[in-house]
């Protein structure tokens, strides 16, 4: 069994704690819901996109120390990227996660989403890490189609 | 360590745990390099070598579908299966062993009565009650059967503490309330609902009773006679037997004019292309070759838990949920949810303000199992508030050294996340 210490590094207790991206944002905005039935957390990602770029990012919903660390994080990690870079990263963040043999190989290039990496160990966690990127795909989803996203 | 007040016997007294423990070969493994404190026994209970082998010994030796052949096995299949019956039966203290069906669990038992007895019964205008402490197997059923009748689903409700406001009951049955399908004891909290109440009330409104026994009956013994219930349920795997086994309980006069639950082989008399004649209960709600080791293993539960002691199970229970409760009081940030008088074997808590899931992470690197989350009972957590709680649920094979590492282990969690 890995020490759960691993799972709670100083940056995932610092985000899930107090996030300045844990608000509201202003309209317009395009909004995703992501929720756990397991324990009945929810999270909800909200962004606004300006040109097929993520000009801003904010979370809401009640959540486990994890869940609101990830979703802090993603918010601070898509603002500033395109549509398709953030789609992309979600992707590859589900990758990591379900690799067969969790290492730290391949998160180095995610910067501070690399804390994450520690939850690969614990499968029953997973959904709580995935909860707030399937809120992003959801927003994502719900964007006007052919408008702001740019699918390259 | 906390100092146990309480005037109580020494629990070997009551019941030799260290022995006990040797009947459950699972609770000796580890669990990374901890033993394991299986604390989870709310959702299902670990099962003593009395079961295993009793179903092992059935498939080696006596196994062939029953009600079928005449030839050996299959005639001793047929008598090991209606023995398993009989001992269930004694067991829950029902008057007729064919007042005993097997399902495949307390899930199942709901469904087979809301949509036979309730389909029947329920019509546009009627009402179905239920409180608001039901686990989703007993709210689910009952929704599906009011959306397709247009009837009402009522809800008695639930104080602070997680006790059911009994002054309300008298407003809410009615000459149109067709059920009243409640849970004996709570899976969330633990609290023991005042059955005996509850039925006599309803039947004094001629309304038919449905008691959820799946947490009731592995610890405080049931006996559907004293109870005049019309129908009970519960799962085989929460009361020390295998999965996929449960039982219905109904009265004889109830269940006869009930219309047969799933069509199929066993459960016929006759079939003829311009229609079908069923058999009598019990086989009329057992269609198709039904779960038989899990019958015979659920039997040697009966008999194990018979053989232990119920008054002896229930005594021991007690007395550790009151050491439960006072150790865990004294940790740091701990905060019971649920605080009724009267308490079966659940601790829900919540510690701080702590999130459930990383609660149970750091638990379980300590080989120490619990259930979070909102427990199958989200309206009664949205009733109190929150959106989940941590679940320590216990057995008579759980010791006073484990909930103290459970403490431990809390202390050091609080201290973690500051």
């Amino acid at each position: 069994m890995t020490n759960p210490g691993t799972l709670y590094q100083q940056i995932i207790l610092r985000h899930s704690r107090e996030s300045p991206h844990e608000r509201r944002i202003a309209p317009p905005r395009v909004e995703g819901s992501g929720n756990n039935p397991r324990c009945g957390d929810v999270v909800q990602v909200a962004i606004r996109v300006e040109g097929g770029v993520i000009s801003e990012a904010g979370f809401t919903g009640e959540g486990c120390a994890l869940s609101r660390a990830s979703a802090s994080l993603l918010c601070e990690a898509i603002q500033g990227q395109s549509v398709a870079a953030a789609l992309r990263l979600a992707a590859e963040l589900r990758v990591l996660l379900s690799r067969s043999e969790p290492s730290t190989q391949g998160w180095e290039s995610l910067g501070r989403l690399a804390a994450l990496s520690a939850a690969a160990d614990f499968p029953a966690r997973h959904r709580c890490v995935t909860l707030a990127w399937s809120a992003l795909e959801e927003a994502i989803r719900a964007l006007p189609s052919g408008l702001d996203v740019d699918r390259q | 360590m906390a100092e146990f007040t309480r005037d109580a016997p020494a629990l070997d007294d009551i019941l030799s745990v260290s022995k006990v423990r040797q009947d459950f070969p699972i609770l000796q493994r580890k669990i990374g390099k901890s033993p394991l404190v299986y604390l989870d026994n709310g959702a299902s209970t670990q099962k003593p070598r009395a079961v295993l082998d009793a179903v092992q010994r059935f498939y080696s030796e006596d196994y062939a579908n029953i009600h079928r052949g005449v030839h050996t096995l299959s005639q001793r299949a047929t008598q090991r299966y209606d023995a398993a019956r009989e001992t269930v039966a004694g067991y829950i203290h029902a008057p007729a062993t064919e007042e005993v069906i097997f399902v495949r669990g307390a899930t199942e038992a709901i469904n087979l009565v809301a949509s036979t007895y309730g389909r029947e019964a329920v019509g546009s205008g009627d009402n179905i009650l239920l409180t608001a402490m039901e686990h989703h197997a007993n709210i689910v059923p009952w929704q599906l059967l009011a959306q397709e009748k247009g009837a009402e689903i009522r809800v008695l409700p639930v104080d602070d503490r997680g006790v059911l406001e009994l002054d309300a009951l008298d407003s809410l049955l009615d000459e149109r309330t067709r059920v009243f399908a409640f849970t004996h004891v709570s899976n969330a909290l633990g609290t023991v609902n005042p059955v005996e109440k509850l039925i006599a009330a309803a039947h004094r409104r001629g309304v038919p009773v449905l008691v959820d026994a799946a947490q009731s009956v592995q610890h405080l013994g049931i006996d559907v006679t004293a109870l005049d219930c019309d129908f009970l349920v519960f799962s085989g795997h929460k009361c020390y037997g295998p999965t996929g086994i449960g039982v219905l309980y109904g009265k004889r006069e109830r269940l006869s004019e009930m219309p047969p639950y799933q069509g199929g082989g066993d459960m016929i008399e006759h079939v003829r292309w311009e229609g079908t004649t069923f058999k009598d209960i019990p086989e009329r709600f057992e269609a198709g070759t039904p779960n038989i080791a899990g019958a015979i293993g659920l039997a040697a539960a009966m008999r194990y838990l018979e053989e232990l002691g119920r008054e002896r199970i229930a005594r021991y229970e007690a007395n550790l949920v009151d050491y439960a409760n006072e150790t865990l009081s004294g940790v740091e940030g701990f905060r019971m949810v649920g605080t009724a008088p009267d308490k079966a074997s659940i601790i829900s808590f919540l510690l701080k303000e702590i999130h459930p899931h990383d609660v149970a992470t750091f638990l379980d690197a300590e080989g120490i199992a619990v259930r979070t989350g909102h427990h199958c009972a989200e309206p009664l957590m949205r009733r109190l508030g929150i959106t989940g709680t941590t679940r320590a649920s216990l057995s008579f094979y759980n010791t006073r050294e484990e909930i103290d590492l459970l403490a431990a282990a809390l202390g050091k969690i609080v201290r973690f996340f500051g």
